[in-house]
């Protein structure tokens, strides 16, 4: 079916209708040859013709005959002058002036300059007319001379005598000669004009028996055209497929039953008729019409002579198809074959396929957004469960009970760990994890999670030691909290599978081009170690490899996965070198950037960041926490805002701290052990020391510490809930540096009322978590969704008070105030939530005038909504 | 070849037209010597049954000349003199056939269809002089050979009489 084929058919009877190669040539050849013999002899014997159609001369014999004729005529009335006298003198003259100009026409005739130089005749005739030319004054003199001379002359003309016979015999030789060259001459040119006949009979013969051979090679080609005609045609005919030939005009010319039978038009009816107009949709464009027919027309169409488009049946059913396309040289003009196949029901198989593809992918999307957003709810609880146990643990408890609940924290410190792995997981995959690009100090930071992982390493008897191998002037930029995050799952892993044993964690640098440098990170231990088979395995998700250790480690198996995951999306590697029984040893491989301005290393200086609230301003705080981790965050989120930081890790050393030194401010965990929270800000209160009027932020996890009053009667000024998340910590330290009281605070500290900058009108810690969570599209769409319901809603709102509709009006608040929360637009959040309740009691001026100030600051909060998705 | 036909028979009614309209003119005598007789069918006479005619009369007849190469002489001539089918108009002829004769007893029959116009002519002069006896004069008759290759047959040649004394014609 592919043009090439027709291309060979094309050749093989563009042979077959003449004779082929040498032959012909030589045919050819001898053709001109006979052509220009005969050409030659047909000249050759049109000039013989046409010589002896003319003659050049006039009959010799005649005049040969005639001068011894007249001499003797001359001599004999010579004679009679003699006898008679003067009476016959004119005759006389008269016959020597006809004998003279006999001679002279010898002497100037065509005949003597045509015989050879030496001829005898030539010098006889010669003499004759030099005696004529002496006798001249003779006869032309006085009659009497004339007659005196005349027996002188007779007998001089008489011996010329012999001289004119032999004159005359040299001629009738010479004539017997030349009638004798002529008679072959003319024998010579029959034989050629019989020559001439005899090639031209040959050459018809030849040629007759070349075309009869042509007229059987015809014949038999002709047959076996019409048996491979035949063949062709049931080969089409038998084709399932719709096979249609054109003319150059694309009309068609041949069709199949096939054709027929797929169209619904019959061969009478198609035959003649323009296969575009016939066969083909009536809504094509005449853009595509026209590529169609370049492509049906198309020599050599390549590639574009297979396409699809659509077709048109007699009872005006619209159907795809597919053409291929072929151009041969047919009859007259070429001709196009079109081969057409029916693929509608391809398409829609196709289109079924891609449903149920895109169904299925909708599903896999539904499903790991459902796991993400389950996740992202259920850390929010869990973390309130975690807060309970500690506040548990803080009261008065039996030593089963105590024991009880440190399970239940542990339980829930695993199953926290779990839900932030499957976040973790979740975004990496959804592609919405973001990796921030600060300088790092590469040693303090592995430091820092060796620290964390001390204590637990430390329990099991495995030392941990840092090696580092860094270029010390480079500064290098990445995302601090991830590459923690890689370190902390390889450290706290290798801690788990090692009892007793050793681990080393080491930083150095393998290469550095002009802008990146390749830092090794590993991690060995000389644990259990992993068998081969599973060693690359354990880089997949949920893989644990429960079986081959020597005790049950809890795990989601996510961990290494996630490290892996992470490694990859900064552009890493990450690889695993092992042997059982002898640890095992992860290294991972970073391309960090160098940053090329130079300056003091400021470790966890986010540019997104706002500018540190102290910057420039010496504030002293005072953190009293326990909890060693819990301290150093705080203390660490502090020093980036540029406070100066002091540490106390218990009520008493807190107490005596405050006294000596004057803090700005005070962060006082409420539950530790010991003299806790409440106990220590009494004793600071009531002391006279350095510290006793400052004001003093309860941290804590316990969410009934939350009623005012109750911070009021303990003597704190406020108070944070655990866990402390930046934002509120900068509005407590913004709140104090600006000396306003304790009262302006909110009970989470909270932004709603600081107003002004568009922030304000965001809650940017929760927006800024479903930006981490949802794809940007998806919350973009959420946000406009959001809009339209807010200046729909509104209206609505504003119509159901007028009409009375009290209840109504209400419960389109409540919706929105929904989405305003979800959303993390607070204080959008809290004026639904104050007109809702108002809808119930309050005037319908005051609800209309409420109603205007949430329609002025909808489309802010919209705008600030969609400005921190495009900032992220 | 045709239209030299068709000139010999346009020449021919001519002539007969000449004869039906004109009947019997008495022609002016010759003065000087007489170089051409001519007899027969003849209408136009100045003699009993005859014309004869002086050199002087023959040059008073309407005269052309041609250039031609001739078998008998050497490079090409220019001939001037009569033509023949003027001569029979000039004396009225009647007939088929010309009976010519020459001084020295030649005679040939010329078919009267060789006088048209363009034809033979009665030759008087050769390159501007008169023609001596022993030059072939004075009369001789000249076909314009190189004209057409049909006068260079040796039929023509041998109508080509030169010292011409008298034309008889013939039925």
């Amino acid at each position: 079916m592919a043009p090439a084929r027709s291309t060979t058919q094309n050749s093989q009877t563009g042979r077959s209708r003449w004779v082929s190669g040498p032959g012909f040539q030589a045919l050819t050849a001898s053709a001109a040859v006979i052509l220009l013999l005969l050409s030659y002899f047909a000249l050759q014997v049109r000039d013989e013709l046409k010589s002896l159609e003319s003659s050049p001369r006039d009959n010799l014999h005649w005049t040969l005959s005639q001068l011894e004729v007249d001499l003797l005529i001359f001599i004999a009335q010579g004679d009679e002058a003699i006898k008679r006298g003067a009476v016959s003198l004119p005759r006389l003259r008269q016959r020597f002036d006809t004998f003279y100009s006999r001679v002279d026409t010898l002497v100037n005739g065509d005949f003597l300059r045509s015989l050879p130089q030496n001829s005898k005749i030539r010098g006889s005739v010669t003499e004759i007319i030099t005696k004529l030319d002496d006798t001249i004054p003779i006869i032309d003199g006085v009659d009497e001379d004339l007659i005196a001379s005349l027996p002188v002359i007779l007998d001089d003309y008489r011996s010329m005598q012999p001289l004119v016979r032999m004159i005359s015999l040299e001629g009738v030789n010479l004539f017997a000669k030349l009638s004798d060259n002529s008679r072959k001459a003319f024998s010579l040119l029959i034989v050629q004009t019989a020559i001439v006949g005899a090639i031209l009979i040959a050459a018809l013969a030849a040629s007759f028996y070349l075309l009869f051979r042509q007229y059987r090679i015809s014949i038999r080609k002709s047959d076996e055209i019409v048996v491979a005609n035949d063949r062709l045609k049931h080969a089409i005919d038998a084709s399932l497929d719709p096979i249609i030939v054109t003319d150059d005009r694309l009309r068609i010319v041949e069709y199949n039953p096939a054709a027929a039978r797929v169209f619904g038009v019959t061969r009478e009816q198609a035959i003649s008729n323009k296969f575009m107009d016939l066969l083909l949709a009536d809504d094509l464009t005449s853009g595509e019409r026209g590529a169609i027919v370049d492509q049906l027309l198309a020599e050599d169409a390549g590639d574009a002579a297979r396409f699809e488009t659509r077709a048109v049946k007699a009872d005006g059913t619209r159907f795809q198809i597919e053409i291929s396309v072929g151009t041969t040289a047919g009859g007259i003009g070429p001709i196009h074959i079109a081969y057409i196949r029916d693929i509608s029901q391809r398409i829609e198989a196709d289109n079924a396929i891609i449903a149920a593809r895109d169904k299925a992918l909708a599903a896999d999307k539904a499903k790991s957004d459902f796991l993400t957003v389950m996740s992202h709810e259920m850390r929010t609880p869990l973390n309130g469960v975690m807060g309970v146990l500690q506040i548990l643990q803080d009261t008065e408890l039996s030593a089963d009970q105590r024991h009880l609940i440190s399970l239940a924290e542990n339980s829930g410190k695993i199953l926290l760990r779990h839900v932030n792995d499957v976040l973790d997981s979740a975004r990496i995959e959804a592609g919405t994890l973001h990796f921030s690009k600060e300088i790092l100090d590469l040693p303090a930071l592995v430091q820092e999670i060796v620290d964390l992982n001390a204590p637990e390493a430390a329990r099991k008897g495995t030392t941990l030691e840092t090696r580092f191998d860094l270029c010390t002037k480079t500064r290098l930029a990445g995302d601090p909290v991830r590459i923690k995050q890689v370190l902390l799952n390889l450290i706290g892993n290798a801690i788990k599978f090692c009892e007793a044993g050793r681990i080393e964690v080491t930083a150095s640098e393998l290469q550095q081009s002009d802008t990146h440098s390749l830092v090794q990170f590993c991690v060995s231990d000389d644990g259990v170690g992993i068998a081969p088979e599973n060693q690359l395995r354990i880089f997949d998700d949920f893989v644990t490899l429960d079986s081959s250790f020597r005790r049950p480690v809890m795990g989601t198996g996510l961990g290494l996965g996630i490290t892996r995951r992470l490694t990859e999306a900064m552009g890493g590697t990450i690889k695993l070198n092992s042997s059982p029984g002898h640890g095992s040893r992860f290294t991972v491989e970073l391309p960090l950037c160098i940053e090329a301005a130079p300056g003091p290393f400021t470790a966890v200086a986010n540019d997104k960041r706002p500018a540190a609230v102290m910057e420039g301003r010496a504030f002293d705080v005072l953190v009293v926490e326990d909890n060693e981790t819990n301290r150093l965050i705080v203390s660490r989120m502090l020093t980036a805002q540029g406070c100066r930081v002091s540490e106390s890790a218990s009520g008493e050393d807190s107490v005596n701290l405050a006294i000596e030194q004057h803090f700005d401010l005070i962060l006082m965990d409420v539950s530790m052990p010991g003299m806790d929270g409440t106990e220590a800000c009494a004793a600071i209160r009531n002391s006279s020391g350095k510290s006793a009027g400052a004001p003093i932020v309860g941290l804590t996890a316990h969410t009934g510490f939350m009623d005012k009053e109750v911070q009021t009667a303990a003597g704190f000024d406020d108070c944070l809930v655990k866990p402390l998340r930046r934002s509120q910590l900068v509005n407590i330290l913004q709140l104090y540096a600006s000396g306003r009281g304790a009262q302006a605070l909110g009970p989470l500290g909270n932004a709603e009322k600081t107003g002004g900058s568009e922030d304000d009108l965001v809650d940017t810690e929760i927006f800024g978590e479903l930006i981490d969570i949802l794809p940007s599209e998806t919350l973009s769409e959420r946000i406009d969704m959001f809009a339209r319901e807010l200046e729909t809603g509104m209206v609505d709102f504003a119509a159901n008070v007028t009409a009375g509709k009290r209840r109504a009006a209400a419960e389109i608040a409540h919706r929105l105030l929904g989405t305003a929360s979800f959303l993390g637009a607070s204080p959008l959040e809290h004026m639904l939530r104050e007109i809702e309740t108002a809808a119930q009691v309050e005037s319908t001026k005051d609800l209309l005038a409420r109603c205007v100030a949430i329609e002025q600051t909808s489309p802010q909060t919209v705008s600030s909504l969609r400005r921190l998705i495009c900032s992220t | 070849m045709k239209k030299l036909m068709a000139f010999s028979v346009g020449a021919a009614m001519v002539a007969f037209t000449a004869l039906a309209n004109a009947g019997s003119v008495q022609m002016t005598a010759p003065t000087g010597a007489v170089v051409l007789t001519v007899n027969g069918n003849i209408h136009n006479t100045n003699t009993e049954g005859a014309a004869v005619f002086d050199m002087a009369m023959l040059k008073a007849l309407p005269a052309t000349t041609f250039s031609t190469t001739t078998i008998w002489t050497e490079g090409v001539g220019q001939f001037t003199g009569v033509q023949l089918s003027d001569l029979i108009k000039a004396v009225a002829a009647e007939g088929f056939t010309l009976k010519a004769t020459a001084i020295n007893d030649y005679t040939i029959e010329i078919p009267m269809s060789d006088a048209i116009d363009g034809g033979p002519i009665l030759a008087y002069e050769i390159d501007g002089k008169e023609m001596s006896v022993r030059k072939k004069g004075p009369l001789w008759i000249v076909y314009p050979y190189d004209l057409d290759n049909r006068y260079q047959s040796e039929t023509i040649y041998s109508r080509s009489i030169w010292q011409l004394s008298s034309i008889e014609v013939q039925q």
